[in-house]
């Protein structure tokens, strides 16, 4: 009880302190619903304009997988006033750099330039989100280039499909079951007709924000943003609701294979709540603690004392809807499951039943500030991490306020996480072995 | 009521007129057609902050760029000297680097590692500087760390020897590796192998350094005389002035006077330089020159502009030719430096060894071709480098190297808030000119490391003056193809091997060889057993750290294959391919088999060797004594090289006592404690 105050009492001190380096931004809706967030900072020429549309692969279609991804690629083939290949041109002969990425919940596309091209930039993003050329040559050439980077990445990679495997077994009834990247037969069934359609449902200002960060002048920021974007029609946005799967309350052991490899890999994952819950930050905390760098107990013990394992890690992933805790381990030579598996269950009775020594707490707490400092080190950061908070998190200000969360994380809350979720009752283990030729 | 109502009425009317002035307002704007590209404005004025600066008695200058947007801090220190010559031992200054992250007087490695870990910072240290990155909270402390490592370092024996150790496993993993060789060789070659600027590190200069060595050049270059620590972030300067002085006013300045550096030309004329890797399948090569063109050169923004049309990227001619064009190689590039104790251009690249002399007459035609530019490639350069530029200044990071090179590159004060002015100011005619001043066509010196055996003849044959020199940069003569005398075949090689390792009758008696053979992998121990039977009848196991990492069993007929604690039987075509091998020495089956042919003579594990071709595995036999030095077997797609060595009389029949196989792209080096012959049991092939 004591600690706790004590707690609340350096949290607000801190909070006076970090007064000084908070980041700036101000937000406000279009009349067709676009959600534009604006960040200043004069002190470098460079500005980074984003849009974050809210679709991701769980919006996708059973039979659809990798929909969202491969018409993020679409969405570079050209608008009406941009012809096809010279986006990237138009890009780099103005002095920017480029680039987009779709996860299971969102997907952004950003552009960083030198201050002269804010126009362009937002110009850009407004062709794309107005007029985005969606045509058969657009889809027939980047069917193949989505097919060569699932190969390339996946496919070819040792342990390139291990996350998908966690997913595909976490997730049964909720869309998260299937990769971002798709399967190969969903990605040749999906058609013209159906991108149109997506780029219709999806592709509205009432379903995206617009952040536009760096050396701005926001008034005339906003005279474009108007010009550009306020003539886009609002679209229908329906209210998401995808089914829940239920708790796990039984041990359950799969097996997956990968060609790719020689030494397979165990993975003990937990369902864990969306990263909009309080939890959610105490679970990543949890996983620092248990394996972030070389004095953490995990490394130290498997990997540097005992020998027993190459790598091991324990991972906290948040979700919109859900997350995932999962334990990560690849035995050295011929060490069986059984003893890595002690070794993981040991650490996480520990953390049920003793509170972490003050020392190694103050030490979580030093790593996250520090990261937590660096990522708001780059007006691209910043603009991503706007654009997620106030999409994925309901909060914008979550990028100055996230840091409190952990603040306030306890000794004994991280006990109690562990004793909430991460029960052997509770979890799938995944076998990820070597496929036998 | 009334009032009120015509109040209201007015307030409209008011709120309409005030309104219609807000719309006139924008309609005097031009309104933009949303359909028009934005046309980029005027060039964004840079702000660069000049650091605060001041100088300790001990010669440090220190730099502060107060920048308190994020509570972080990062600490370079660097050193402006000129290369000296370390002589017979080269590498000393790395092994130096190396114990000032051991600790110090004060504090043990672990503790300080630990101290280091638990504040979530980053400190690091090399031979002429230190660099650090923390949470401005802790800043302070760990400058403290910073400095006392660099003011009271902690010299061991000990750690000097395991730092030394670990240097010379480093040289020996990159002996073969053309990129290794090449980088070594190039340099020596163009300034001198015995000057500060052309020596390299070899296990003899290493196994020479000593403790004192270690010192003394700590003592003598590890010094504030001309260095410059630059402290970047949230910090405030008066209070860092006084962290500074208190914690680094300790560090001893040295009188320590650097000779001038040896003088260094270029060829005469354009030649080309031939390093021999036996082993190479892509020729590494790098074509350049040295130049004296300084940063502060006028000509320094048309020269850097001009290296990036040559090679600076993926749109750059380099790339466009070597690669998109023809398919030589992955990439194709070119680096323009302006090193203050070394200038030199050069074009780089690693091309399939059949392409070597088409590549280096590409790179020429490319070198002569760089002094013309197009508008278009004018245009898109700038806009490049402006966009660079502008960019990288949101790096606090950029702000102190801008300080640092201010001062140690003598330039104007105005580089950098001038330096998107004067990239836009350079024309076509300002690129001829300083092409002209940084890339010598005439006298390039073309250094290639790799097959000679493949490149040489076609090189040759591009008229320029060849010269051949060995991995350790000295002159040597063309490696000459040796011819394989008529009369042998693989009925003679075979026959002289037979009887270099004892003779027919010794060999015909062998049934059956039982090896045991250690190995050290990332410092675990491989243990290899290894019974050998006739009609293919094998036993293989290799245990890691007491563990079965993989067996396989074979006795003739049937067998199986156990990997990570998993067994499964042996699969048809390879129960075939190992029933083949009926000999336990091939040899004994080449007169009869149509399968093996003489491919010539090639350098096989550092001796002149036969190459006997056969359909899976390439044979190769010492020219000089028979013996087998190695072979190369394709299994699964794989090839996997092994060499042999240490031949020991076992029952009257001479057998390798040590063997190396690649195993992962790893040589794995097998000694053998122990082969006996004919001890194997049917037993031991179940």
């Amino acid at each position: 009880m004591k600690k706790r105050l004590l707690s609340a009492a350096a949290v607000a001190f801190v909070s006076i302190f970090l007064n000084a380096q908070q980041i700036k931004f101000e937000e406000y809706k279009l009349p067709n619903g676009l959600h534009v967030i604006l960040h200043q900072d004069n002190t470098a020429p460079v500005v980074t304009t984003g849009v974050m549309y809210h679709v991701g692969s769980k919006d996708e279609d059973p039979g659809r997988s990798g929909f969202a991804h491969f018409f993020e690629h679409l969405l570079f083939e050209g608008t009406k006033n941009i012809k096809r290949g010279e986006w990237f041109k138009i890009v780099s002969s103005n002095g920017g750099t480029n680039n987009a990425n779709t996860s299971n919940d969102r997907t952004y596309y950003y552009e960083t330039f030198p201050s002269n091209n804010e126009q362009l930039g937002l110009w850009m993003e407004a062709e794309r989100l107005r007029s985005g050329v969606v045509n058969q040559i657009g889809v027939d050439t980047q069917r193949e280039v989505v097919k060569e980077e699932k190969r390339m990445r996946m496919d070819n990679q040792p342990y390139g499909n291990l996350f998908n495997s966690i997913l595909s077994n976490m997730f049964v009834k909720h869309p998260y079951h299937w990769s971002v990247i798709g399967s190969i037969d969903d990605l040749n069934a999906a058609k013209l007709e159906e991108f149109q359609a997506f780029y219709k449902k999806y592709y509205v200002p009432n379903n995206a924000v617009l952040v536009v960060a760096g050396d701005i002048q926001p008034e005339q920021t906003k005279k474009w943003i108007s010009e550009y974007y306020g003539s886009i029609p609002k679209g229908t946005v329906t209210p998401k609701n995808f089914p829940m799967d239920p708790p796990i309350t039984q041990e359950k052991e799969v097996t997956v294979t990968d060609p790719n490899i020689q030494i397979p890999a165990y993975i003990y994952s937990y369902r864990t709540p969306s990263n909009k819950h309080r939890d959610s930050k105490v679970l990543d905390m949890v996983s620092a603690y248990l394996s972030g760098g070389k004095s953490s107990v995990l490394y130290k013990k498997l990997v540097d004392e005992q020998k027993k394992a190459l790598q091991v890690s324990a991972n906290s992933i948040g979700f919109e809807d859900a997350g995932i805790f999962a334990f990560f381990a690849l035995p050295m030579g011929t060490t069986p499951k059984a003893e890595l598996q002690k070794v993981i269950d040991e650490e996480i009775k520990k953390l049920q039943t003793t509170l972490i020594s003050e020392e190694d707490y103050q030490k979580l707490q030093n790593q996250f500030e520090n990261q937590f400092v660096n990522s708001n080190s780059s007006i691209q950061g910043i603009a991503s991490s706007l654009a997620t908070n106030y999409m994925l998190m309901g909060d914008t200000n979550l990028i100055n306020k996230e840091i409190d969360i952990y603040r306030s994380v306890t000794r004994q809350d991280i006990m109690d996480a562990a004793k909430k979720y991460l029960n052997s009752n509770q979890r799938v283990i995944i076998n990820y072995v070597p496929e036998k030729k | 009521m009334y009032l009120k109502k015509s109040n209201y009425h007015m307030k409209n009317n008011f709120k309409y007129i005030a309104a219609v002035f807000l719309i006139s307002g924008a309609l005097n704007a031009q309104k933009i057609d949303i359909n028009k590209m934005p046309v980029a404005g005027p060039t964004p004025t840079i702000n660069i902050t000049t650091p605060k600066t001041f100088t300790l008695k001990n010669g440090l200058t220190v730099m502060v760029v107060e920048n308190n947007k994020l509570p972080r801090v990062n600490v370079t220190l660097t050193m402006d000297r000129p290369p000296y010559y370390e002589g017979k031992i080269v590498g000393v200054s790395q092994v130096m680097a190396d114990q000032l992250g051991n600790g110090t007087t004060k504090m043990s490695k672990d503790d300080f590692n630990k101290r280091v870990d638990y504040l979530g910072a980053n400190l690091s240290f090399s031979s002429g500087g230190a660099f650090s990155n923390s949470l401005s909270k802790y800043f302070p402390e760990i400058l403290g760390m910073m400095a006392e490592a660099i003011t009271y370092p902690k010299f061991s024996a000990d750690e000097v020897e395991k730092t030394k150790d670990r240097m010379i496993e480093g040289l020996k993993a990159d002996e073969k590796s053309a990129d290794a060789i090449a980088s070594r060789v190039s340099n020596a070659l163009i300034y001198g192998k015995n000057t500060s600027r052309g020596e390299f590190e070899t296990e003899e200069s290493i196994k020479a350094i000593t403790l004192a060595d270690v010192q003394n050049t700590y003592q003598k270059h590890y010094i504030p005389n001309n260095a410059h620590l630059v402290i970047v972030g949230d910090v405030k300067f008066d209070e860092v002035k006084k962290l500074v002085e208190k914690n680094f006013n300790n560090w001893k300045k040295s009188n320590t006077t650097y000779p001038p550096l040896e003088p260094a030309a270029n060829v005469a004329t354009t030649e080309i330089n031939i390093v021999d890797v036996p082993n190479a399948v892509q020729s590494v090569i790098s074509v350049g020159n040295i130049h004296d063109l300084k940063m502060n050169d006028p000509k320094y923004f048309a020269a850097t502009m001009a290296n990036y049309i040559l090679g600076g990227g993926g749109e750059a001619r380099l790339f466009m030719n070597l690669r998109e064009k023809n398919a030589f190689t992955y990439g194709a590039y070119s680096s323009l430096s302006t090193y203050k104790y070394g200038p030199t251009f050069s074009a780089q690249s690693s091309v399939r060894n059949e392409v070597t002399d088409k590549a280096v007459k590409e790179f020429m035609t490319e070198l002569n071709g760089i002094t013309t530019v197009k508008p278009e490639e004018l245009a898109n350069a700038k806009a490049k480098l402006k966009g660079d530029f502008i960019r990288s200044l949101e790096r606090p990071e950029t702000i102190a190297r801008f300080a640092v090179n201010q001062k140690t590159q003598n330039l104007p004060s105005d580089f950098y808030t001038n330096y998107l002015k004067s990239i836009d100011k350079v024309t076509a005619a300002d690129i001829s000119n300083a092409v002209k001043a940084t890339i010598y066509p005439n006298q390039s010196r073309i250094f290639i490391a790799g097959k000679a055996s493949e490149i040489a003849e076609p090189l040759e044959k591009l008229g320029y003056p060849v010269k051949y020199f060995d991995d350790k940069a000295n002159p040597t003569t063309k490696p000459v193809a040796q011819k394989v005398d008529a009369g042998i075949t693989t009925t003679s090689i075979a026959d002289k091997y037979i009887t270099a390792i004892g003779g027919l009758a010794n060999v015909q008696k062998i049934n059956s060889l039982s090896t045991t053979a250690l190995a050290k992998v990332q410092g675990m121990d491989l243990d290899l057993h290894l019974i050998q039977g006739k009609g293919g009848k094998m036993m293989m196991d290799i245990k890691m750290m007491g563990n079965t990492m993989q067996k396989i069993v074979f006795d003739g007929k049937d067998g199986y294959m156990e990997a990570q604690g998993q067994k499964m039987p042996l699969p048809a075509e390879q129960k075939t391919e190992m029933a083949k091998d009926s000999e336990l020495f091939p040899e004994l089956g080449f007169a009869k088999s149509a399968d093996y042919k003489v491919a010539g003579i090639e350098q096989y594990n550092g001796e002149d060797s036969y190459v006997v071709k056969g359909k899976d595995v390439t044979y190769y036999y010492s020219v000089k004594t028979g013996l087998k030095t190695g072979e190369v077997k394709s299994a699964g797609g794989q090839t996997i090289p092994t060499t042999y060595a240490d031949y020991r009389d076992v029952a009257g029949v001479k057998v390798p006592y040590k063997f190396t196989q690649n195993m992962g792209g790893m040589d794995v080096e097998f000694i053998v404690k122990d082969i006996k012959a004919n001890q194997a049991k049917d037993a031991d092939f179940k």
